[in-house]
């Protein structure tokens, strides 16, 4: 409810907050959210969001930037290849979330998954792709709750 | 006055990643490769523009669509990035469009 | 300050239009979707510019819902034939040199 207002807040203006169509429309989305097969809440903890976002916005603009940095030398320093990645992730959120971000990272493109198997493709083969990988592969292990190992919840974090 | 010149800097360097962006969609080998220049660069691109243009907006509300816009246009990019990239490998890299 | 966004905005029709290049050239079908891709992405950034350039707030708006319709137009692309086939089925190669997918897996 208070996303559907702060949505229409952001749409609208705030000066049209308070009109009845937008109370109206705020109300309707938020009990249409409440009457929807939500599934289960996505085990996200709370706390290691903003470190994950700045961690994203991070590696997004660096992957850009080394891109960029590739496509007007003029020598065209690239060496493009495949990789392939086995991720210890759970299935759903983590998982889809770790493709979508490797999409982010400097040089790397996220092309299929089999099982847990991605297939990679790099823009540069000799450069330190696993590593990359698995930082990431860790700071979304640590940012989400894995139904797998229930136990290691209580001491879970990755520093 | 200050933030006229912070915008206009901004905005500058998103323009040369998006000119970056072209240069290696024209320039790259592959279908792969230029997937990179592609969703890497102009999502830098577009975020610098955000990032320039939020010191013209009016409210907080204006900034937030700003930031909405860009976090729309990113996800957008990585998940077409990634389902045209799957599609080449199933499909082939030189399939031709009927 | 007008002037200067109404620039940039040409600028980035510029980039668009040598991206159409790309376009016209393929050479797959996969090649002409990307350049779709990138004319969503700076088609979003020109709205931006231009709504500060002729003070039309409700094109923010418009590059919104721009934003919004990026993925639609992906994912009617990959959809196009029906579901992905698996990798084991012909596929409509024409250069059956190109040994990209199979040997560099062997980096375990």
């Amino acid at each position: 409810m208070a996303a559907a207002a702060m949505l229409w807040w952001i749409l609208a203006g705030s000066g049209a907050l308070l009109e009845p169509l937008a109370l109206l429309a705020i109300l309707l989305a938020g009990v249409t959210s409440l009457l929807l097969p939500a599934g289960r809440p996505l085990p996200l903890r709370l706390r290691a969001l903003p470190g994950l976002l700045g961690f994203f916005l991070r590696s997004s603009f660096l992957g850009g930037l080394d891109v960029a940095r590739r496509a007007l030398d003029p020598r065209l320093p690239i060496d493009p290849g495949f990789v392939t990645y086995r991720a210890d992730l759970a299935h759903g959120p983590p998982l889809t979330l770790f493709m979508a971000v490797i999409s982010l990272l400097p040089g790397t493109l996220s092309v299929r998954l089999e099982g847990r198997l991605l297939t990679l493709h790099v823009l540069d083969r000799h450069a330190d792709t696993r590593a990359a990988l698995s930082t990431l592969e860790r700071r979304i292990r640590a940012a989400f709750r894995d139904p797998r190992h229930r136990r290691n919840d209580t001491n879970g974090e990755t520093p | 006055m200050i933030a006229n010149t912070l915008t206009v800097i901004l905005i500058l360097a998103g323009l040369v990643f998006f000119a970056a962006g072209t240069a290696g969609m024209l320039r790259f080998p592959d279908v792969y490769s230029r997937l990179h220049a592609l969703t890497k660069a102009d999502n830098v691109g577009l975020g610098l523009v955000v990032l320039g243009l939020m010191f013209q907006a009016s409210g907080p509300s204006d900034i937030l669509k700003l930031l909405l816009i860009w976090l729309l246009v990113l996800a957008a990019g990585t998940t077409a990035a990634h389902m045209v990239a799957q599609r080449t490998w199933t499909h082939g890299e030189f399939e031709s469009d009927r | 300050m007008s002037l200067f966004y109404l620039f940039a905005a040409l600028f980035l029709l510029g980039t668009i239009l040598l991206g159409l290049v790309r376009v016209l050239r393929g050479p797959g079908s996969g090649d002409r979707m990307l350049a779709a891709q990138l004319f969503g992405t700076t088609g979003v950034t020109i709205l931006l510019l231009l709504s500060l350039a002729l003070e039309e707030s409700a094109l923010v708006d418009v590059a919104l819902v721009f934003a919004l319709l990026a993925v639609v137009a992906a994912v009617a692309f990959v959809r196009q034939h029906g579901l992905p086939e698996p990798p084991d089925t012909p596929t409509h190669r024409q250069q059956p040199e190109s040994a990209k997918p199979k040997e560099p897996n062997d980096d375990r």
